[in-house]
């Protein structure tokens, strides 16, 4: 049986939503983008992204988070030899660089340097709300922003660079801007809550909605760590069998972050009266 | 970044870290990534039909990831010095780890302190050199990782060699000398060399961390033929 087949059937008896979470300055992120597509098609064929459908409980989800950025690996000094922490950082540091440089060739990705800093606020709003309105169109839109910031420089920041990225996917400047200055201003301080740090979300990665957390791992990760991630990016199979209920009952960690979030990143008089977007 | 072609990315030292072994894989018994990564290990090799030789490689985890030990209740953690970061790392490692054991009946419970491995992995070296790794690490890793088995304890130690079929007779006497002394300079050698962590795998003229990188290292000792692969656990595959 192939792996999308098992996936595909996998799902068609679960009652999960796979949720994959991503941060587009994150190369592991980056690395695991072509694996999560292909898993998301082969639950819907047609490529589409049904994100909690009423007509069919198995389905995918796609969250923007803002996580740690990578450092670079120290340079030894001239002065005293450092200390073995620094030297384990270093070498775990140069480890990351090289596993990111020959998996990136593995997919045929480009990747001049994982050590990226700045903010993704503009890509993410449109991410929030294509998420909202047209999540059949999510995937190719992620896939556009991580290639366009990867190998082309895209300002992730910049609404003047994701608006004509939107148009360019036919969608409307009319419609978005309202949406992105209300409700995208909400949802989009959800995408920038640092990862980790009691909300259970310690790297951009794989969620199962109901039972547990699958991270990114790097480097086995990260896995997660940033390594972690490492995602999970290495538990694809396994999130397969999860879904099949092979895997025993966790915690909802989702429901743990979205309380976090509700009630420690957002004081109430920035967001009156207004609902998380969702579709 | 690194600018280096592909094939020149690993620095000389892992190979000659590697020596003559196909395929050089460092094991520390208080790491649990290290205990659900045998199996597949194994398994590869046996495919391949290759040996293994396995290391010891013993953690400084305070190092990188604070210290923290649990009270006599085993549950509440009674001192530490790790950063809510850290202790998120640890809790995740620890999650990670026993979804997959739990898949092969594998029991990972959380340690009650960050242990000295050392011992362990002296012990690791006696077995080795009498022949029989793998039987040891069979009757070790279980039961240390159901807290029945009590490391720092040369005598307990002993006995798990003694269950392992391994002739124990002079081993006190070497671990304290000449086994301390091997084991401290295998590990010094491998840490300087840019090993970090465990399982960590030497393999032609590269190192990996991480038994998700096991099809790498298969097509690696294949030849390199055909495409590389992308990671994966490779118990999962279809």
């Amino acid at each position: 049986m192939s792996a999308s087949t098992e996936a595909r059937e996998a799902l068609e008896q679960s009652d999960e939503t796979l949720v994959f979470i991503l941060d587009v300055r994150d190369p592991f992120s980056y690395l695991a983008l072509g694996p999560a597509i292909e898993l998301s098609s082969s639950i819907s064929p047609s490529g589409r992204s049904p994100i909690a459908s009423s007509t069919s409980a198995a389905s995918v989800d796609w969250l923007p988070i803002r996580k740690h950025t990578l450092l670079p690996p120290s340079t030894p000094g001239p002065g005293p030899e450092d200390d073995r922490s620094i030297q384990h950082r270093r070498s775990r540091a140069q480890m990351i660089a090289r596993e990111i440089t020959i998996y990136a060739d593995v997919q045929g990705l480009t990747i001049d340097s994982p050590y990226r800093d700045g903010h993704a606020d503009a890509a993410y709003t449109a991410w929030l709300w294509i998420r909202a309105t047209a999540p059949d169109q999510l995937p190719a839109f992620i896939k556009a922003v991580f290639n366009a910031y990867w190998a082309e420089g895209l300002d992730p920041e910049s609404g003047d660079e994701i608006l004509p990225m939107l148009e360019r996917l036919g969608f409307h400047r009319a419609e978005f801007e309202p949406w992105a200055s209300t409700q995208g201003r909400y949802g989009n301080a959800l995408a920038r809550i640092p990862a980790g740090e009691g909300r259970h979300i310690s790297g951009a990665g794989l969620l199962g909605r109901r039972r547990g957390l699958l991270r990114p791992a790097a480097s086995a990760h990260d896995p997660l760590d940033s390594r972690r991630a490492k995602w999970n990016r290495t538990d694809l199979a396994r999130t397969t069998r999860r879904l099949r209920g092979k895997a025993t009952i966790q915690p909802d960690p989702e429901a743990t972050r979205r309380a976090a979030f509700e009630r420690d990143s957002l004081p109430a008089a920035r967001c009156p009266n207004e609902e998380m977007p969702r579709p | 970044m690194q600018t280096e072609p592909l094939d020149q990315m690993f620095p000389p030292q892992f190979e000659r870290l590697r020596g003559d072994a196909r395929l050089a894989v460092y094991l520390d018994l208080k790491s649990p990534y290290a205990y659900i990564a045998i199996d597949p290990t194994r398994q590869m090799a046996a495919e391949l039909g290759i040996e293994v030789d396995w290391r010891p490689f013993t953690l400084d985890i305070p190092s990188y990831l604070g210290k923290a030990k649990l009270a006599n209740d085993g549950k509440t953690v009674a001192s530490t010095n790790r950063s809510p970061k850290q202790w998120s790392g640890v809790k995740y490692a620890y999650r990670d780890a026993r979804r997959y054991a739990s898949l092969t009946g594998k029991t990972i419970r959380g340690t009650v302190k960050i242990w000295d491995s050392s011992l362990a992995g002296i012990a690791m070296l006696w077995a080795k050199a009498k022949g029989v790794f793998d039987p040891f690490i069979d009757e070790a890793y279980p039961p240390f990782w159901r807290r029945e088995l009590d490391i720092d304890d040369l005598g307990v130690l002993t006995e798990a060699l003694k269950r392992a079929g391994i002739e124990t007779g002079g081993f006190s006497k070497w671990a304290r000398g000449e086994g301390r002394q091997l084991h401290d300079q295998t590990n010094e050698e491998a840490f300087a060399a840019g090993v970090y962590g465990v399982p960590a795998y030497l393999v032609d003229n590269e190192m990996w961390f991480g038994r998700e990188h096991l099809p790498r290292i298969e097509w690696i000792l294949k030849g390199r033929d055909g495409d590389a692969p992308n990671v994966a656990n490779r118990s999962f595959r279809s």
